[in-house]
């Protein structure tokens, strides 16, 4: 009898520990859930880890095909698609597609954006709409042409939107080679499409 | 101090706190119409209260949030043995059930504080030592050497508009000038200014507004700051960095190059994994879904180990503690997406269950014996 009423008495201080010691414990988690400042080494990234943000689950993705002779050039912080000409220099010809979330500052803002950059005045929205054609491929562009004061330097500027993001293809250069690089930059525009996981 | 006893451990405790667990279920199911799974567990259960919307900064409590409910039964679970348990033979199931409750109450405490999960994004043919938060963000600074790279991480729950870091492995202190948890980005144009602007690095060219954070599953928040780099009392600039930049921005101070940048929070794992292949398989003659593969391969330094496996639906990769599950894809079948889960006390709820089960079963066999002893 004596055995037994030890034992319940054991059982029941286990209990009565267990309601102290649980209080601490939980806080003693708690102080190891709290975000904290670290400094830690790793192996150095042999290729940077841009291509996976830009490929996010829920984030539409484009795929295009580059022509045959253009030249890649590494994607910068703005841009997932950077391009040149064998020979030429940036100022001459350089092409980018850039990728910005929702409607990236709206269409006006950016038209007279690219204008400031050609030394060109800023137009109103009306004016805006007798600029923009629209260009459908696989997807649809409002798609522009830009051209200096000078007539020196032009760019050709074609802009996707989509549901949760704006893509701009823009060739900017001198004249000569912007003209003589239209149709392959069409046929860029031609080979886009979206690809929905 | 009887009288606090016995209220907690009395029964009518018990049925206001299951009471309580039902409406919080309730309302937690409802909240995630708005708010999707995360940010709903997040008001709801990891919290000692469910708080009110800010009125004028004060969020005021209106009712009990999941720890406060678990820690409630727990206590009172524990305080009913405490004060009433007697060794009678036939409480042993009663008594096994009551304990399968409190590891499983415990376990879901334990998950809850030290299980982790996170996303592994890989292309065919990448291969990563890392992990990527699909919710948190963490803003690092990474000084390479040669092979490595020392990296300074600051979580985003640390990140308040005003507050300053310093640390010692870095020359240089870093104020955070604003912090917002979802902006859009455009190109810096003409026309009004934003209120917060960058002098230093490509957020010169970027303008950035705040809007409210998408709760919903699966939203990809913008996630924006405007950091400050103090070399002793000189301002070096202000940089703008988000999750939505990829890349990292680099910053020269005494000659040394550092890199900045705002990236989804990273759990480095003790091996890496290469996806070799990924298959999209669908019904012939249809584009439904049939099956998602993906074949990987695993490799750990430490034990100098290399394995294959594939990864499908149901069909998860365990190893080194971790469980790799195949959850989605992208880029033209080309991108394999993984949950990976790390949870030391993944068996508990099964030791739980199998407690309540024999508790029951026990109880219950007993009481039939009995009454068929009765009948005789």
């Amino acid at each position: 009898m004596a055995e037994r009423s030890l034992l319940v008495n054991c059982v029941r201080l286990c209990f009565c520990f267990f309601v102290i010691v649980l209080p601490l414990f939980i806080s003693g988690c708690h102080l190891l859930k709290t975000p904290k400042i670290s400094v830690y080494t790793v192996e150095k990234e042999s290729v940077p880890d841009n291509m996976a943000v830009a490929s996010e689950p829920s984030q539409k993705q484009i795929v295009w095909k580059t022509p045959s002779t253009w030249i890649a050039k590494p994607a910068s912080e703005m841009r997932i698609g950077s391009f040149s000409l064998p020979a030429c220099s940036d100022k001459e010809f350089d092409v980018s597609i850039v990728t910005l979330e929702g409607i990236a500052g709206g269409l006006l803002s950016n038209v007279n954006r690219w204008r400031g950059q050609l030394q060109l005045e800023p137009v109103a929205e009306n004016d805006l709409k007798k600029m923009i054609k629209p260009l459908v491929y696989t997807e649809k562009f409002d798609y522009l042409d830009l051209l200096s004061l000078d007539k020196s330097r032009s760019m050709m500027v074609a802009i996707l939107n989509m549901k949760e993001a704006t893509y701009f293809f823009k060739a900017v250069g001198s004249c000569k080679k912007i003209d003589s690089e239209k149709t392959h930059f069409l046929d860029l525009l031609k080979s886009v499409h979206a690809t929905n996981h | 101090m009887r009288q606090i006893t016995r209220f907690l451990s009395s029964l009518r405790l018990t049925i206001f706190v299951l009471f309580c667990l039902l409406i919080l279920v309730f309302m937690a199911t409802m909240a995630q119409v708005d708010l999707g799974i995360y940010f709903a567990k997040k008001k709801y259960f990891d919290t000692w209260f469910v708080y009110s919307e800010p009125v004028y900064g004060v969020a005021i409590p209106y009712f009990l949030g999941g720890w406060g409910v678990g820690w409630l039964l727990l206590l009172n679970l524990c305080m009913a043995h405490a004060t009433r348990f007697e060794w009678e033979v036939k409480k042993t199931g009663l008594w096994l059930t009551h304990v399968g409750l409190i590891v499983l109450i415990v376990g879901s405490g334990m998950t809850e504080f030290f299980a982790n999960e996170s996303q592994l994004v890989l292309k065919e043919g990448q291969e990563k030592n890392h992990l990527i938060s699909s919710e948190q963000a963490e803003l690092v600074v990474t000084k390479e050497t040669l092979l490595s790279e020392k990296v300074v991480s600051i979580p985003e729950q640390l990140l308040s508009s005003g507050m300053t870091v310093t640390q010692a492995s870095l020359p240089f202190s870093m104020r955070i000038v604003h912090y917002a948890p979802n902006t859009v980005l455009s190109m810096a144009s003409l026309g009004k200014k934003p209120a917060y602007q960058a002098t230093q690095g490509i957020g010169k060219q970027i303008w950035s507004r705040e809007i409210a954070e998408n709760k919903r599953d699966m939203a990809q928040n913008a996630k924006t700051a405007w950091v400050d780099i103090c070399k002793g009392n000189r301002s070096l600039g202000v940089w703008m960095v988000s999750t939505q930049l990829g890349a990292m921005q680099p910053i020269w101070v005494d000659d040394c190059a550092y890199k900045i940048q705002l990236r989804p929070r990273r759990t480095y794992l003790p091996f890496s994994i290469k996806l070799l292949d990924f298959k999209h398989d669908v019904y012939p003659g249809t584009s439904i879904p049939k099956n998602f593969s993906s074949k990987v391969r695993v490799k750990n330094k430490q034990t100098n180990e290399t394995l294959e496996a594939l990864i499908s639906m149901n069909n998860p990769l365990r190893y080194g503690g971790f469980t790799v599950y195949q959850a989605s894809f992208s880029g033209n079948d080309t991108i394999s997406v993984f949950q990976v889960v790390q949870n030391r006390f993944w068996a508990l709820p099964y030791i739980a269950s199998f407690l309540i089960f024999l508790g029951l079963l026990i109880h219950f066999s007993m009481h039939l014996m009995g009454h068929f002893g009765k009948r005789r």
